[in-house]
C-alpha cells in the first residue's frame, strides 16, 4: 500500500442472508482514501453506501456479511497494514480501531446519543476505553473537544444531557466524541441531512477545518451533490451496489461520463438557472428492488445509451479514461479505450 | 436504518405476490412463520372439535351412571395384550365386580382373560345434538361392556364425556365473555379516543378505579349476589357478563390509544381533506387499522376470561349443575379424598391449562402478526 | 393576474405542558404569529423557513385543515369571496374540494390498507360526486396523467416505491380538481433524480390545470427552481416576501442573506462562504423582545431589540420585515468569493 492511503478497500462484496439464500447487495467495489483527503461516497437511496461504511468497521447488521474482499488499514501504532475484512467482527484488534483510529458520526443526531448520560461521560468512555486516561484527564479532554467544535461554554456543557442540545449542536457533540482518540480517519455517514441548511453550513465548516488544520483524512457519504462539491476532493458514484464512476470532484462535475452521473448531475435544481426554469433531467423509472436486480449493468433499463445484449449481460469492465478517472460503462468499452462523448 | 436494510425487513414480511395482497394476507403470512403460534392453533381447533361434537366424541351421556365401575381410574387401550399378542382391534380389559371383603365396597378389578373390543359408530344412549337433533350415535364404545377413558367419580359418571361436555361451556363462556367486553371496550374507549379532553380524562379515571379493586373479591361479591333461585342459564348469562365488566378496561385502553395516534396519522388528515365524514373516516380508515391490534388483545382476554370463570366456578360461586364447566368439574374434586383416591378427577384442570395455553401461544403468534406494515 | 387567495394576521397557538387536574390547559406556544400574505392566481408561492420556523403550520392553517387561534382567510371563488374561518364544517368540506394538500411522506398519508384505485377514488365518493364507471374511468385518468402504470391500480401501497406513492398522492389530490394545492415538503422524502420528476410533473399538471401551489420545503434549490415569489419565514413569522430572482440573488433582510448563502452550490469551483448566525435558534415558547432575530443578527442596533419590524413594502413586490431594510448591503446566493479559485480545490 502506498504511503500516503490510509484504507485500500479492494473487491468488497457484501451479501444478505435471506432465508437461507444469498443475496448480493455490494458487489466488488474498490476505493483507496488517501491521507488528508475526503472521499465522498454519493448514491441514491438502496445504492448500500451506508452499508459499505458499516462493513468498514465491520458494524453491520445480522443478516449482512462480507462475503469477500479486502479493507486494508494502515495501522498508526504499528505502521503495518491489516486487513479489516479477514478478521472477525468483534475481535480485539477491530475493537481497538473502532472509535480510536477510525471513527464514525451518524446521520440521525437525535439517537445516536445515549439520553441517560451526559454528554461529558459519552465522550469520556471513549477516552478511558482507548487511551487509558483517568476521569480527570477525560473530562478536561472532553472540554477541549466541546470547544473545539464551536459549543458554546464547553464547562458547563460537558455536564448537560444530549435532550438539552438542539440538533445542531449534538452533531458537533458527536463530532468532538468521535475526533476524542485523534483518528486518523474518520467515517461520516450522512452527517448532515437531517440538519437545516445555516446548521449545515456551520457543520461542513467545521470539517472542512478539520481537513484543512488537522490533516484530518474522511469518508463522507451523502446523496447531496451540492454537499459533495463543497467538501470532497473525490467522489466516487454508486448505483446498486457497484461504484460506476470514481475521479475527483471538479472532474466529475466538470466532465461526468457514466450516464447515470450525467443524469443526476442534470437532474439537481441549480441557483444559475433561476430566471431559466428549465425542465429539470429526470432519469425515467426508478431503483429496483434489491430483490429484482437487472442482469448485467443494473442502470440499464434506465439508460437512454443502453445497448441489448451487451449492458444486459454483464457489468461493463473498468476503464480508465485517465490516471485519475475511472468509469463502468460499454460506452467507453469499444475495442481499445475510446472514450465517447 | 439504511434503507436497504428497511427492504430486507419490509420484504420479510411477504413472501408472495406481495403487490395485491390484503393486509389479512399480510398478516396470516407473517402469523405462519411462528412456529409456537401454529401449534397453539392446532390445539385450539381440537379444543373447538371437542366442543362442537362433544355428544358425538363422548362414548356415553354425561348424567349416565354406571354403576359396575365406580370410582375407578381411567381404562386404558391396548394393542398388545398380556402375552403381547397384536390386536388390530384395539380393546379394553374386560371389567369385573367385585366386593371388598373388609371395606364392602364395590371395586371393578381387570379382567385380563376377557377383552372388550372398541368399536366405532356405535349406536348407544339417545342424545340431542346441541338440543336440537335426535340421535344416539357415538364415535367409541367398548362391545359387550364399557370404556372410561378417564375414569369415573364416584357416582360412576364418565369423566372424559363430561370433560367434553364442559369444554362446551367453558369456551362458550370464554366466547360470550370476551364479545361483552369487545364491544363494551370497542365503544367506550374509541369514545375516549375520538372526542378526546374531559370526556377522556373521566374515561380514563373510570378505568384506572375498577383495575385498582382486587378482581377475585370483586367477583366473589357480585356472584354472591345472584338469586339462587335463578335458572342456570340465567346464572350462566350473569357470570359472562360480570366477568366482562371487568375485563373491558384493557380494550378500551388500547383501542383508545391507537385511536389518538391514528388521529395524527398524514392519511386521517388527507381523508378529511377528501371530504370524508367522521363516521366515514372511523369506520374506514381508523378501524380496520386497528382491527389487528384487537384481535390481538382478544385472544389474551380470553383465557383471562377462562381462568376467571374456572376460579369463580371451582369455588362454587360461578356455574352450577347442570350447566357444567370445568370449573365446576374441579369443584367435585375439591377435597383431599378426591385428590387422593380420584386423582383422574384433575383432568379437567389439564384442559384448562391446555385451552390457556394454546390462547397465548396464538396470541404470541398475533401479536408478532398484528402489524404486517411494522418495520 | 387575480388574487386567490388573501391570508390575514394567522396566529397558531398549541398547547403545551400538562394540563390541568380537569383537562385545563395553561401553557400555549405560538407556531404562527400574525402572518399576513396573498397568492395571485395561477402562481406558485414558496415558503422557506428551517425548523421551528412554523411553514408546515402555517401550511395546514391556511386550509383550515387545522384550526387557527385567530385571523382571516379569504378565498376568491368564483367571483364571491369565501370567508374561510367563518365557514361551518359542511361548508369548509364544501370548499375543500378546491384546496388541496399534498403531504411530505409519501409512506404515511396513504391509508395503506386501501387498493390504489380506492384511494385515489375516495373524494368523489366521499363528496357522492361520482361512482361505478364513471368513478372508474376518472380514476383512470387521473392516474394516468401523474404517470401510473393502470394495471397496477388493484395493488396496495406498500407495492410501490416512494416516488410513485407521492404520484398516487397527487393523483387524489387532483381528481376533484381543485384550485389551490398546498404542497408540504411534498419532494423532500424522495431521491435526487425522483424529486426531478415530482417536480417536472407539478409544474406540468399547473399548466395543464390551471394550479395554483403554495410550495412549502427546506430544499432552497427546489424552491428556487419551482416557484415565482418565495416567502421566508423565521420562527412564526415572515421576515421577507419577494420573487424567486431578487429574494435570493438581492435579499434584504439578514435571515435571508443567511440561508441564501448557506446552500452548497453544486459546482466545486463556486467555494460557499456561508454568513455564519450567532448563538442558539430561540425556542418558540420564548421568543426574544423586539425583531426575533435580534439574537442572531450581526446588524442588530438598539431599536432591533425594542420593537418588533413590522412587514413592509420596500421595493414592488419585495417585503421585508427589518429596521435597517434598505440600508444594508446583503449577500446572495451564489456570490460565493470573487474567484473562481481552482487551486484551493486541492484534487
Amino acid at each position: 500500500m502506498q504511503n500516503d492511503v490510509l484504507l485500500d478497500v479492494r473487491d468488497l462484496h457484501i451479501t444478505l442472508d435471506f432465508d437461507g439464500e444469498d443475496i448480493p447487495v455490494v458487489q466488488g467495489i474498490d476505493f483507496k482514501l488517501s491521507a488528508g483527503k475526503v472521499l465522498a461516497l454519493v448514491g441514491e437511496s438502496g445504492c448500500g453506501k451506508s452499508l459499505t461504511s458499516q462493513a468498514l468497521l465491520r458494524l453491520l447488521p445480522r443478516e449482512l456479511r462480507i462475503s469477500s474482499g479486502q479493507i486494508n488499514f494502515r495501522d498508526p501504532d504499528t505502521q503495518s497494514t491489516v486487513d479489516l475484512a479477514s478478521m472477525p467482527a468483534e475481535c480485539k484488534a477491530i475493537r481497538n480501531i473502532r472509535g480510536n483510529h477510525i471513527a464514525m458520526i451518524f446521520q440521525e443526531p437525535m439517537s445516536s446519543f445515549s439520553l441517560l448520560h451526559t454528554i461529558g461521560n459519552q465522550i469520556g468512555e471513549v477516552i478511558r476505553l482507548h487511551l487509558k486516561a483517568t476521569k480527570a484527564e477525560a473530562r478536561a479532554l472532553s472540554i477541549d473537544l466541546l470547544d473545539k467544535v464551536g459549543i458554546p461554554d464547553p464547562a458547563r456543557a460537558v455536564d448537560q444531557f444530549p435532550y438539552e442540545f438542539s440538533g445542531g449542536m449534538r452533531q458537533r457533540g458527536m463530532i468532538a466524541k468521535a475526533l476524542a482518540c485523534n483518528p486518523s480517519v474518520l467515517i461520516a455517514d450522512e452527517p448532515t441531512t437531517a440538519l437545516d441548511v445555516t446548521i449545515q453550513a456551520q457543520i461542513l465548516e467545521i470539517m472542512r477545518r478539520l481537513k484543512a488544520d488537522d490533516g484530518m483524512s474522511m469518508i463522507f457519504i451523502t446523496h447531496d451533490l451540492g454537499v459533495v462539491a463543497q467538501i470532497a476532493d473525490d467522489v466516487a458514484i454508486m448505483y446498486m451496489g457497484k461504484i460506476v464512476e470514481k475521479g475527483p470532484v471538479g472532474e466529475i462535475f466538470k466532465n461526468p461520463q457514466h450516464p447515470y452521473t450525467v443524469r443526476l448531475l442534470s437532474a439537481i435544481p441549480r441557483l444559475g438557472d433561476l430566471s431559466a426554469r428549465r425542465q429539470l433531467a429526470s432519469i425515467r423509472g426508478s431503483v429496483p428492488s434489491l430483490f429484482e436486480r437487472p442482469p448485467g449493468c443494473a442502470f440499464h433499463p434506465r439508460c437512454d445509451s443502453f445497448k441489448p445484449g451487451l449492458c444486459d449481460d454483464q457489468f461493463p469492465p473498468l476503464t480508465q479514461l485517465s490516471p485519475i478517472h475511472e468509469v463502468h460503462c460499454f460506452l467507453y468499452q469499444t475495442a481499445g479505450e475510446e472514450v465517447a462523448s | 436504518m439504511t434503507t436497504t436494510v428497511q427492504a430486507i425487513a419490509l420484504r420479510k414480511g411477504r413472501l408472495r405476490r406481495p403487490e395485491v395482497a390484503t393486509q389479512w394476507q399480510l398478516m396470516w403470512w407473517k402469523y405462519k412463520k411462528h412456529h409456537m403460534a401454529l401449534v397453539g392453533m392446532t390445539m385450539l381447533a381440537v379444543l373447538v372439535f371437542s366442543a362442537v361434537f362433544a355428544e358425538f366424541l363422548s362414548p356415553v351421556v354425561p348424567s349416565e351412571r354406571n354403576n359396575k365401575y365406580l370410582a375407578s381410574g381411567p381404562m386404558g387401550i391396548h394393542f398388545f395384550d398380556a402375552e403381547w399378542n397384536f390386536h388390530p382391534r384395539p380393546f379394553v380389559y374386560a371389567r369385573t365386580t367385585k366386593r371388598d371383603p373388609v371395606t364392602l365396597r364395590k371395586l371393578s378389578v381387570i379382567d385380563e382373560t376377557k377383552f372388550w373390543p372398541i368399536q366405532f359408530f356405535v349406536r348407544g344412549s339417545a342424545y340431542k345434538f346441541w338440543g336440537l337433533i335426535d340421535t344416539d350415535i357415538h364415535l367409541i364404545a367398548a362391545e359387550g361392556g364399557f370404556v372410561h377413558l378417564f375414569g369415573t367419580d364416584n357416582l360412576g359418571r364418565d369423566v372424559f364425556t363430561r370433560t367434553l361436555h364442559a369444554t362446551r361451556v367453558s369456551l362458550s363462556v370464554g366466547l360470550v365473555g370476551v364479545a361483552f367486553a369487545f364491544i363494551l371496550g370497542a365503544i367506550i374507549g374509541g369514545i375516549a379516543g375520538y372526542f378526546g379532553g374531559m370526556i377522556d380524562n373521566l374515561i380514563m379515571r373510570l378505568i384506572e378505579f375498577i383495575r385498582s379493586v382486587p378482581t377475585l373479591p370483586l367477583w366473589l361479591a357480585l356472584s354472591a349476589t345472584l338469586p339462587r333461585e335463578w335458572t342456570s342459564f340465567q346464572v350462566y348469562l350473569a357470570i359472562t357478563f360480570i366477568l366482562a365488566l371487568i375485563g373491558w378496561t384493557h380494550l378500551a385502553r388500547t383501542v383508545r390509544s391507537k385511536l389518538l395516534a391514528l388521529r395524527e396519522e398524514d392519511f386521517t388528515l388527507a381523508a378529511r381533506l377528501s371530504g370524508c365524514t367522521d363516521m366515514r373516516i372511523i369506520l374506514r380508515h381508523l378501524l380496520p387499522s386497528f382491527m389487528s391490534y384487537m384481535i390481538v388483545d382478544v385472544t389474551i382476554a380470553f383465557p383471562e376470561i377462562l381462568l376467571a370463570e374456572t376460579s369463580l366456578s371451582f369455588l362454587g360461586l360461578g356455574l352450577r349443575d347442570p350447566v357444567e364447566s370445568w370449573g365446576v368439574l374441579l369443584y367435585a374434586a375439591q377435597n383431599v379424598r378426591s385428590i387422593a383416591h380420584m386423582p383422574w378427577l384433575l383432568i379437567p384442570g389439564l384442559f384448562v391449562v391446555l385451552a390457556v395455553l394454546a390462547f397465548n401461544f396464538v396470541g404470541d403468534g398475533m401479536r408478532d402478526a398484528a402489524d404486517p406494515y411494522s418495520k | 393576474m387575480s388574487r386567490l387567495l388573501k391570508v390575514t394576521d394567522i396566529k397558531v397557538d398549541f398547547p403545551i405542558g400538562k394540563a390541568g387536574f380537569f383537562g385545563r390547559q395553561t401553557a400555549y406556544v405560538r407556531a404562527v404569529d400574525g402572518v399576513s400574505f396573498e397568492i395571485q392566481r395561477g402562481e406558485t408561492l414558496g415558503l422557506v423557513g428551517e425548523s421551528g420556523s412554523g411553514k408546515t403550520t402555517l401550511g395546514r392553517a391556511v386550509l383550515r385543515a387545522l384550526e387557527p387561534t385567530s385571523g382571516q382567510i379569504v378565498y376568491e371563488h368564483n367571483d364571491t369571496s369565501v370567508d374561510i374561518m367563518g365557514l361551518d364544517r359542511n361548508g369548509l368540506r364544501a370548499m375543500w374540494r378546491h384546496m388541496q394538500m399534498i403531504f411530505q411522506d409519501p409512506y404515511s398519508s396513504l391509508n395503506p390498507r386501501m387498493t390504489v384505485r380506492d384511494v385515489i377514488g375516495e373524494p368523489l365518493i366521499a363528496n357522492k360526486m361520482a361512482k361505478g364507471t364513471a368513478l372508474n374511468d376518472r380514476v383512470v385518468d387521473m392516474a394516468q396523467r401523474c404517470g401510473l402504470n393502470v394495471a397496477h391500480l388493484s395493488r396496495f401501497p406498500h407495492a410501490f416505491s416512494g416516488g410513485q406513492r407521492q404520484r398516487i398522492a397527487i393523483a387524489r389530490a387532483l381528481i376533484l380538481h381543485p384550485e389551490f394545492i398546498v404542497c408540504d415538503e411534498a419532494v423532500s422524502a424522495l431521491d435526487v433524480s425522483i424529486q426531478a420528476q415530482i417536480l417536472n410533473l407539478l409544474t406540468d399538471l399547473q399548466v395543464q390545470l390551471n394550479l395554483t401551489y403554495l410550495f412549502i420545503a427546506h430544499d432552497l434549490a427546489a424552491v428556487a427552481y419551482a416557484c415565482d415569489r418565495v416567502a421566508v419565514m423565521y420562527l412564526g413569522q415572515i421576515v421577507e416576501i419577494a420573487t424567486t430572482e431578487k429574494l435570493y440573488y438581492t435579499p434584504k433582510h439578514p435571515y435571508t442573506e443567511a440561508l441564501m448563502s448557506a446552500i452548497p452550490e453544486a459546482d466545486p469551483s463556486q467555494v460557499m462562504q456561508p454568513v455564519f448566525l450567532t448563538g442558539e435558534r430561540p425556542s418558540p415558547t420564548n421568543p426574544p423582545d423586539g425583531c426575533r432575530f435580534n439574537t442572531r443578527c450581526q446588524y442588530v442596533t438598539q431599536i432591533c431589540r425594542e420593537s418588533s419590524p413590522a412587514l413592509k413594502e420596500g421595493e414592488s413586490g419585495h417585503l421585508v420585515a427589518c429596521h435597517h431594510a434598505g440600508e444594508l448591503t446583503l449577500k446572495g446566493a451564489l456570490e460565493h468569493g470573487a474567484s473562481i479559485s481552482t487551486e484551493t480545490r486541492a484534487s
